[in-house]
C-alpha cells in the first residue's frame, strides 16, 4: 500500500473515480474474463483443423493464464477489503457509504471469481484434449 | 393530500399539472412520450401477445393431450410451436418486463419526473408495436416461421425452409430487437443519470439494480443475434455462404452466436423478476432486506455470469472438452448469485412480519417454482446428465419452471401489487388469493409431469408419440394441466379487469411500501413529484424525516423545479446534483420513424431492394426532422 | 441545489462554455453514444470472432484458390481516417471553449478527409467485387459482410457530420455541443473498428 501512496494521493479512495476502487470491484470479473477469453480461442485454435499444426499446449497455457488471473482476483479481494475496513456501514451517504458497499461487492466477487478461475484451471489440466465430450 | 395542502403547495401542484398535461384523446396517446403513459401501451400489448402466444400453448398441448392425434399436422405443429416461443419470449415477457414495469416503475422508483430520454421511449414502444405485426402478418399470411425459437441452420436455410417464414423471424427480431435496445440503453442512462439527489448507488432500490443488470445485459447480448440473424438473411435473401460446410461455413457457428446472446436472454427475462420480488418482500414482511449488498451485487452477478455459460446449451453438439469445461464451471458457480438471492428472500420473510396478501403469494409461489426450476438447471451442468436429457422434456420442464414458474410469476404478482398505484383502485384480495392457488396448481400439473417424461425418453417439439411407450398418462395431465392453467390466468385478468371499474378507491399508499412511488397519489401526477424527493436510504417511504422534508420543501418552493419541464440530473456513483434538464414533451416523430422503420423491413422481406433504399432515405430525413427542435425550444 | 445550472438554457458561446466547464457528470446524449457504441461494438466482435472461428474451421485460408489481400492501400486509407481523429477532437475543443466558427470549420475538414477515405474504399471495394464475389465461399461472404458493415457504419458517420454541420453553423447551444461529443465519440469507436477490421481482413497477408 506504501507504494502506491501517490496514486492514492491524487486521486483518493473516497472519490467515486478512484481507480483502487474500481480495481477492487472490477478486478476479479476482469481477469475471469480475460482467462476465459484466451482460454476459449485458445482451446478453439487447437482443437480445429488449421490451429491445430500451431501445437498448442492447452494445459501449460491454462495454468500460464490461470495463476496470475487468480492473483490478480486475489489482489483485488485483498484491496476491497481494506477498503472496507476504511470505511463506514453501507447504509451511510457517500462516500464512506458507497465505499463500504463497493468494499462487500469486492470481496465477494473476488472470492466467487477465484474460486471459479481456480475450477477452469482444474477442468482444463484434467482434460487437456480435445477429444469430443 | 392536495385538499388538505397549505395554498403554496397547491398553487405550485397546479402549475406544474399545467406544465406537465397530457394532450387528451388518441391523438395525445400516440404522441405521448410521458413514461407512465408509455408503460401503459407496453403492458396491453404484451398482454395481447401474452394472450396470442397462450392459444398456441392450447393448441400444442391439446395435440399432444393422446398419442396419435391430428388437431394439428406436423408442418402447422411446427409453426405454432415456434411462434409460441417467438412471441412469449421476444413480444411477451421482455415488453412487459422492461417496458410496462420498467418504465412506469423505474423514474418513480428514483425520484425522477421521466425517462432520460422520453422520445426514444416512445419510439420503442411503437418500433415493438410495429414488429409485432410485422411477424404476425407472417403468421396470418402463411409464413409463420416453423424451425423453433432457436431456428437451427440447416433447418432453417433455404435448402430445408425455402419460404418466407424463417425471413420474417429473422427480420422481425431484428425489428423488434431495435425497440429492446433503445430501451435498455434509455433504463441505464435514466439509472445512472435521473436519481433524485442523495440516491447514490448504495443507496438505490434492489429494483433498479435488476434493472441495470438486465439492461446491460441486452446491450451486450442482443449484437449477438443480431450478428447470427444477419448472417442468415445474408445466406438466405443475397445467396452468401456462413453456415454450409460444402461452402467452407459451419452450421455450429449459428449455434455459438444464438446462445452467446440465447443464454444471457434467458437471465434478461428472470431478472426483472428478481427485482419485482425484491420490492414486493420488504413491503409486505415490513422489513428491510437482508444482505442488501449482497443481493445487489447478485442481480448484477447473475447478468455478468450469464455471457460465461453459453455452451451449456451445446454440450451434445460435439464440441471438444478443453472447451467445454469453461462453460460446466461456470455454470455450476452462477448458482451461488442465485442462492444467495434465495436465501436472503427467504430470510426476510421468516425474520419479518409477513402478510401473506396476494402480491407476497406469487412471490412465495415463484420462490418454489424458482427452486424447482434451479434445481433441474443446474443439473445440465453436469455434461454426461446433460447428454441424456438435452432435447427431451426434461429440458421443457426446466425452461418452463423458470420462465413461467420464476419470471411470470412475480409479474403476476407486480400486477397486483402496483394495480393500486396505476388504477387508483384495489383489486379484490379473496380472489386474487384464489387465482394465485388455481394458477400455482395448475402450473404443477402442467409442468412437473415433463420431468418424468424427459427421463422416460420422450423427445421436445414431437407432434406426437406413439402410443405403447408409457407417456400418453403423463401428457394428458399436462394438458388437462394446461387447461386448468388458462383459467387461473383469465380469473387473473378477471378479477383486474372488474376492480378496474368496480374497486374499492386505493388511496397513496395501501401497503405501507418502502420505495417513492408510494409517496404519490394513485395513480400519480403526470409530473410524478412535486418536489425532488429528499433520500437516504433505498426504502426511502420508510425515513419519516426524509418525507416530511419534502412536505416542508413543497411550502417553500424548495427543489420543485417548476420553471419548465425539468427533472434533476446528477452523478453516476454519487447521484450528486449537477444540472437541470429541460425534458421533451409530446412529439409525433417516434412513431412516425417507426413507421418509416417498418416500410424498410416489409421491402427487405419482399426483396425490393431499391424501395427499401428509398425507405431508409425517408428514415434518414425523419431522424432529422425528430432532432429539428431542441430541448429549450419545445 | 436549487442553484443547479439550468444547461440546456445555454444559447451563447460564452454560456455554453461556462455550462460545459461546470457539469461534473458525463451528459446523458454522451452516455446514449457510449451505449449504442457498446452495442455496435459487440456485433463488430462477433463478426470478427465469426471470421477467426470460419477460418480455424477451414483448411486453407483464403478459401478457393481466392488471392489473399494486398496490404498497403487498406493500411494507408486507414491511416487516413486516423487523422481525422485530430480534427475531430480539435472540434470538440474548440466548441467546449465556445469557439462556434472554429468548431464549424474543424469539423467539415475532418468530414472531408472521412469522405475521401470511404470515397477510396468503395473504390477498393468494388475492385475486389470485379474480382472475387460474396457467394463464391465463406470467406468471400465474411470478407465481403465484415467490410461493407464497415463502410457503412462510415456513412454513417458522414451522416451525422452532415447533420452537426447543418445545426452548428446556425451557432452553438448546449444541446448541439452535446451532439457533437456525441458524433466524436462515434467517431472514435469507427476509428478503433477500423483497425480491427483491416487488421482482420489484412491477416491472411500479414
Amino acid at each position: 500500500m506504501k507504494a502506491l501512496e501517490p496514486l492514492l494521493a491524487r486521486v483518493p479512495p473516497s472519490s467515486p473515480a478512484s481507480p483502487v476502487l474500481w480495481f477492487a470491484v472490477l478486478g476479479a470479473p476482469a481477469a475471469y474474463a480475460t482467462q476465459m477469453g484466451v482460454g476459449y480461442w485458445l482451446a478453439q485454435a487447437q482443437c480445429s483443423p488449421t490451429g491445430g499444426m500451431w501445437g498448442i499446449a492447452l494445459g501449460t497455457w491454462a495454468v500460464v493464464v490461470g495463476v496470475p488471473a487468480a492473483a490478480v482476483a486475489l489482489a483485488a479481494g485483498a484491496t476491497a477489503f481494506w477498503l472496507f475496513r476504511q470505511s463506514g456501514d453501507f447504509k451511510d451517504a457517500p462516500p464512506r457509504g458507497r465505499t463500504a458497499f463497493l468494499g462487500v461487492v469486492g470481496m465477494t466477487v473476488a472470492a466467487l471469481f477465484g474460486v471459479l478461475i481456480v475450477m477452469t484451471v482444474c477442468g482444463v489440466l484434467a482434460y487437456d484434449t480435445c477429444n469430443q465430450s | 393530500m392536495e385538499a388538505a395542502a397549505p395554498p403554496a403547495s397547491r398553487t405550485r401542484t397546479e402549475r406544474l399539472g399545467r406544465i406537465w398535461e397530457e394532450p387528451p384523446g388518441v391523438l395525445g396517446w400516440v404522441t405521448t412520450v410521458d413514461h407512465k403513459r408509455i408503460g401503459i401501451l407496453y403492458f396491453f400489448t404484451a398482454i395481447a401477445f401474452f394472450f396470442a402466444g397462450g392459444v398456441e400453448a392450447m393448441l400444442i398441448r391439446t395435440q399432444l393431450i393422446g398419442p396419435n392425434q391430428a388437431t394439428l399436422d406436423p408442418a402447422t405443429f411446427n409453426e405454432v410451436m415456434t411462434m409460441h416461443g417467438v412471441t412469449m419470449i421476444f413480444f411477451f415477457v421482455i415488453p412487459l418486463s422492461l417496458g410496462a414495469f420498467g418504465n412506469y416503475l423505474l423514474p418513480l422508483m428514483i425520484g425522477a419526473r421521466d425517462m432520460a430520454f422520453p422520445r426514444l421511449n416512445a419510439f420503442s414502444y411503437w418500433v415493438y408495436l410495429c414488429a409485432g405485426a410485422f411477424i404476425y402478418v407472417g403468421l396470418f399470411s402463411g409464413n409463420a416461421p416453423s424451425a423453433g425459437w432457436f431456428d437451427y441452420v440447416p433447418l432453417a436455410s433455404k435448402t430445408f425452409s425455402p419460404g418466407p417464414g424463417i425471413d420474417f423471424y429473422a427480420l422481425g427480431l431484428l425489428f423488434v430487437g431495435i425497440s429492446t435496445t433503445a430501451g435498455a440503453i434509455n433504463v441505464i442512462v435514466t439509472i445512472f443519470k435521473l436519481r433524485a439527489p442523495g440516491m447514490s448507488l448504495n443507496r438505490m432500490p434492489l429494483f433498479c439494480f435488476a434493472f441495470l443488470a438486465v439492461s446491460f445485459a441486452l446491450v451486450f447480448a442482443l449484437p449477438a443475434l443480431n450478428t447470427a440473424l444477419i448472417l442468415l438473411e445474408l445466406e438466405r435473401l443475397l445467396g452468401m455462404h456462413f453456415f454450409a460446410p460444402a461452402f467452407g461455413g459451419y452450421p455450429i457457428l449459428w449455434q455459438n452466436l444464438f446462445w452467446i446472446f440465447g443464454h444471457p436472454e434467458v437471465y434478461i427475462i428472470i431478472l426483472p423478476a428478481f427485482g419485482i420480488a425484491t420490492s414486493i418482500i420488504p413491503t409486505f414482511t415490513r422489513r428491510r432486506m437482508v444482505a442488501f449488498p449482497l443481493v445487489a451485487l447478485a442481480e448484477i452477478l447473475v447478468a455478468f455470469l450469464g455471457f460465461g455459460v453459453w455452451a451449456h446449451h451445446m454440450f451434445a453438439v460435439g464440441l471438444a472438452t478443453a472447451t467445454t469445461v469453461y462453460f460446466a464451471a461456470a455454470s455450476l458457480v452462477i448458482v451461488i448469485p442465485s442462492g444467495i438471492q434465495l436465501f436472503s428472500w427467504v430470510t426476510t420473510i421468516i425474520t419479518g412480519t409477513p402478510r401473506f396478501k396476494t402480491p407476497l403469494l406469487w412471490i412465495v409461489g415463484f420462490i418454489v417454482l424458482f427452486i424447482i426450476g434451479g434445481l433441474s438447471g443446474v443439473m445440465f451442468a453436469a455434461i454426461p446428465f446433460d447428454q441424456q436429457t438435452t432435447d427431451t422434456y426434461f429440458v421443457v420442464a426446466h425452461f418452463h419452471y423458470v420462465i413461467f414458474g420464476a419470471a411470470v410469476f412475480p409479474l403476476l404478482g407486480g400486477m397486483f401489487y402496483w394495480f393500486p398505484k396505476v388504477s387508483g383502485r384495489m383489486y379484490n384480495e379473496r380472489w386474487g388469493q384464489a387465482s394465485f392457488w388455481l394458477t400455482f396448481v395448475a402450473t404443477n400439473i402442467t409442468f412437473f409431469p415433463m420431468h418424468l417424461l424427459g427421463l422416460a425418453g420422450m423427445p421436445r417439439r414431437d407432434y406426437t408419440y406413439p402410443a405403447h411407450l408409457g407417456w400418453s398418462g403423463y401428457n394428458l395431465i399436462e394438458t388437462l394441466g394446461a387447461y386448468l392453467l388458462g383459467l387461473g390466468l383469465l380469473s387473473v385478468a378477471a378479477n383486474l379487469i372488474v376492480s378496474l371499474f368496480r374497486g374499492e378507491p386505493a388511496g397513496e399508499d395501501p401497503w405501507g411500501g418502502d420505495t417513492l412511488e408510494w409517496s404519490t397519489s394513485s395513480p400519480p401526477p403526470e409530473y410524478n413529484y412535486a418536489v425532488i424527493p429528499t433520500v437516504s436510504s433505498p426504502y426511502a417511504m420508510w425515513d419519516r424525516e426524509d418525507r416530511e422534508a419534502d412536505e416542508a420543501n413543497l411550502e417553500a418552493g424548495r427543489r420543485t423545479l417548476e420553471a419548465g419541464h425539468e427533472t434533476p440530473a446528477g452523478t453516476v456513483v454519487d447521484g450528486e446534483w449537477d444540472e437541470v434538464l429541460e425534458m421533451p414533451s409530446k412529439s409525433a416523430w417516434p412513431p412516425l420513424t417507426a413507421l418509416a422503420i417498418s416500410a424498410i423491413f416489409a421491402m427487405v422481406i419482399l426483396q425490393l431492394w431499391l424501395s427499401a433504399a428509398i425507405a431508409t432515405a425517408v428514415l434518414l430525413l425523419v431522424l432529422a426532422a425528430w432532432h429539428g427542435r431542441e430541448p429549450e425550444e419545445a | 441545489m436549487e442553484a443547479a445550472p439550468r444547461s440546456m438554457e445555454a444559447s451563447g458561446p460564452a454560456e455554453v462554455a461556462a455550462a460545459a466547464a461546470r457539469r461534473r457528470a458525463q451528459p446523458s446524449g454522451w452516455w446514449g453514444m457510449a451505449l449504442l457504441i457498446a452495442t455496435e461494438a459487440t456485433l463488430f466482435a462477433c463478426l470478427i470472432a465469426t471470421y477467426y472461428y470460419l477460418r480455424f474451421n477451414a483448411s486453407e485460408w483464403p478459401l478457393g484458390g481466392i488471392e489473399p489481400p494486398a496490404v498497403v492501400l487498406p493500411l494507408v486509407f486507414t491511416g487516413g481516417l486516423l487523422a481525422a481523429t485530430i480534427p475531430v477532437f480539435g472540434s470538440v475543443a474548440a466548441a467546449k471553449r465556445g469557439a462556434a466558427g472554429r468548431a464549424w470549420w474543424l469539423l467539415t475538414m475532418a468530414t472531408a478527409i472521412q469522405a475521401t477515405y470511404l470515397g477510396l474504399q468503395i473504390h477498393l471495394f468494388a475492385g475486389d467485387l470485379n474480382t472475387f464475389s460474396p457467394q463464391e465461399n465463406a470467406y468471400s461472404s465474411i470478407y465481403f459482410t465484415l467490410l461493407g458493415l464497415h463502410h457503412a457504419h462510415v456513412a454513417v458517420g458522414l451522416a451525422l457530420d452532415v447533420w452537426l454541420l447543418w445545426k452548428l453553423a446556425r451557432g452553438i447551444t448546449n444541446y448541439r455541443l452535446i451532439g457533437l461529443r456525441a458524433v466524436a465519440l462515434y467517431w472514435y469507436f469507427v476509428n478503433v473498428a477500423a483497425v480491427a477490421v483491416v487488421l482482420t481482413q489484412l491477416s491472411p497477408s500479414l
